[in-house]
């Protein structure tokens, strides 16, 4: 845990240096609220596909498009920290330290990960105080341990993407194609059932899918627990095989690296 | 009664670092990966023993091995062939421990986080370390290498010299039994060049530090190296066991 606090300490300090990246990631989050609320009032809220959700269309793409990020933050930070090492050059010095090299990959997204969860409260808090989002408090434990799952599964992909980027050096432009299919598939904006059959089939196949329905299942009164149950089965299938692979994955980049004499290049 | 293991290659009897027949080459790489652009030979079969207890020079041109040889010993580079040890410990199947054992600096002043102050810095690097006080090691690091006062200042701050210093630090910070250092003065002036030899040669008469470090400047080496070896097209082609100018000069072919 000490390295852990240490890795959020260096980051937090970086993070505050950078004033004007800091303060406009919280208008972000202004943003992104005031377009949901304009797009709910396009939306007709009572329809038979959000009903499952509780019905209100603000709160069904408030929750998708806060989770969205928050998941993002999954997908891109491990590869994201090794990156910034990267171009910072400091790469070489965090490797020659005893510490175990998938110890400082895990590290060094702790920072991004508390960021986020804190972004996301504001997220969910700001839409219930001003745009009235309908958000069942008692639920909460139950969407965060479906957060939680999801953030698990998703962080598979992000460990494979810091693989990736300790031997291509660059994965944004795949990153951003993953994020966006992930958006399109897993039902940010609109619930999977509108999909057509075989997209639909491809979206069971994603994390992403099981994650937001069964965060929103969770914040809906009276919530339906068999499905959650059944998505956070799903989610924690995903875990168990993808994290190990990529976990392997990534000590074959860093061997690989070792090798072409190529661990602090970007 | 059977005897404890040795805990310093010094009791062991073994030299700090040893090196034999390491061979490295790099690929050079075309835009389609399996269809290379030629291979640069870095290592040809390089032999080296650092003795303990002493200042151990690198010296040879751009591209002769020097960096690729201290990356192989700092675990950041694998070698082709041959094997190398550092205080007793396999570069290859024992990392951790070698890691734990070098205190290594690329001389690159990037490598440290600019934007942080120095004590930040080092406070990250103790923790990396898990340095049981890391404030007393800290400042005591800190006034060895004579940045005491700079202590809170950003990095961005400081002079390349400075930075250097710090980089040094940071390598000092966890009392390394061998310090590994790629051309740790370059671009420095002459009076933080003499300050920092300084502190290489305190580091070996009071705390026994080995340290191996590359350079290109004859001044340097004669004046804080205890033995050169010359390095040329990735193998050592002379070793020089009584420093001087003159010596080193017409070792690495200049005089």
């Amino acid at each position: 845990m000490k390295l852990v606090a240490a890795f959020v300490r260096r980051d937090f300090r970086l993070e505050r240096s950078y004033r004007l990246a800091l303060i406009t990631s919280f208008a972000g989050i202004f943003s992104t609220l005031l377009s949901a609320g304009f797009l709910s009032r396009l939306v007709p809220g009572d329809t038979e596909a959000l009903r499952p959700f509780g019905g209100d269309y603000f709160t069904f793409a408030l929750v998708g498009t806060a989770a969205l990020s928050y998941f993002s933050v999954a997908l891109g930070s491990f590869a994201g920290s090794l990156s910034q090492e990267q171009q910072m050059g400091t790469m070489e010095a965090l490797l020659v330290t005893p510490i175990d090299p998938k110890l400082l990959l895990v590290c060094g997204a702790a920072w991004p990960f508390c960021f986020a969860t804190f972004q996301l409260v504001i997220y969910i808090a700001l839409g219930a105080l001003l745009f009235h989002a309908e958000v069942a408090v008692a639920n909460l434990a139950i969407a965060g341990g479906m957060l939680l799952l999801t953030m698990a599964a998703f962080s598979a992909v992000g460990l494979a993407a810091a693989g990736l980027i300790m031997v291509v050096k660059r994965t944004g432009a795949l990153l951003g194609f993953v994020g966006s299919a992930f958006g399109l598939l897993g039902g940010v904006l609109y619930p999977i059932s509108v999909l057509p059959r075989p997209l639909q089939l491809l979206a069971q196949a994603l994390p992403m899918s099981h994650g937001l329905e069964g965060v929103r299942l969770a914040l809906v009164p009276d919530p339906d627990l068999s499905a959650i149950g059944r998505d956070a089965l799903a989610l924690a299938l995903f875990t168990a095989v993808l994290v190990p692979l990529a976990f392997w994955g990534f000590e074959w980049s860093v061997r690989r690296c070792r090798r072409t004499g190529s661990l602090g290049h970007y | 009664m059977a005897a404890s293991p040795p805990e310093t290659p010094q009791d062991a009897g073994l030299p700090a670092v040893e090196a034999v027949g390491l061979v490295k080459q790099f690929i050079v790489r075309g835009f389609v990966a399996w269809r290379p652009k030629g291979v640069v030979d870095a290592l040809r079969g390089l032999d080296l023993s650092v003795a303990n207890d002493t200042v151990h020079g690198v010296m040879g041109p751009n591209g002769s091995g020097k960096s690729t040889l201290l990356r192989i010993l700092a675990t950041l580079v694998t070698a082709d062939r041959g094997r190398a040890a550092v205080g007793g410990c396999d570069v290859e199947r024992e990392g951790g421990a070698v890691r734990r054992l070098i205190g290594f600096s690329t001389g690159d002043e990037r490598s440290l986080y600019w934007r942080l102050t120095a004590r930040q810095n080092l406070e990250f690097a103790a923790a990396l370390h898990k340095l049981s006080d890391p404030a007393s090691s800290i400042e005591t690091t800190l006034s060895l290498v004579n940045l005491g006062d700079h202590a809170d200042r950003p990095v961005s701050g400081f002079s390349q010299g400075m930075a250097r210093r710090l980089g040094l630090a940071r390598a000092l910070l966890h009392r390394p039994m061998i310090l590994l250092l790629d051309e740790p003065t370059r671009s420095l002036d002459p009076v933080s060049r003499s300050e920092f030899h300084q502190v290489i040669r305190r580091l070996r008469d009071d705390a026994g530090v080995t340290t191996l470090l590359t350079s290109h400047d004859l001044d340097e080496a004669a004046a804080v190296c205890d033995r050169v070896s010359v390095l040329r097209a990735g193998q050592i082609v002379d070793d020089v066991q009584r420093v001087n100018k003159r010596a080193l000069a017409k070792a690495i072919g200049t005089l």
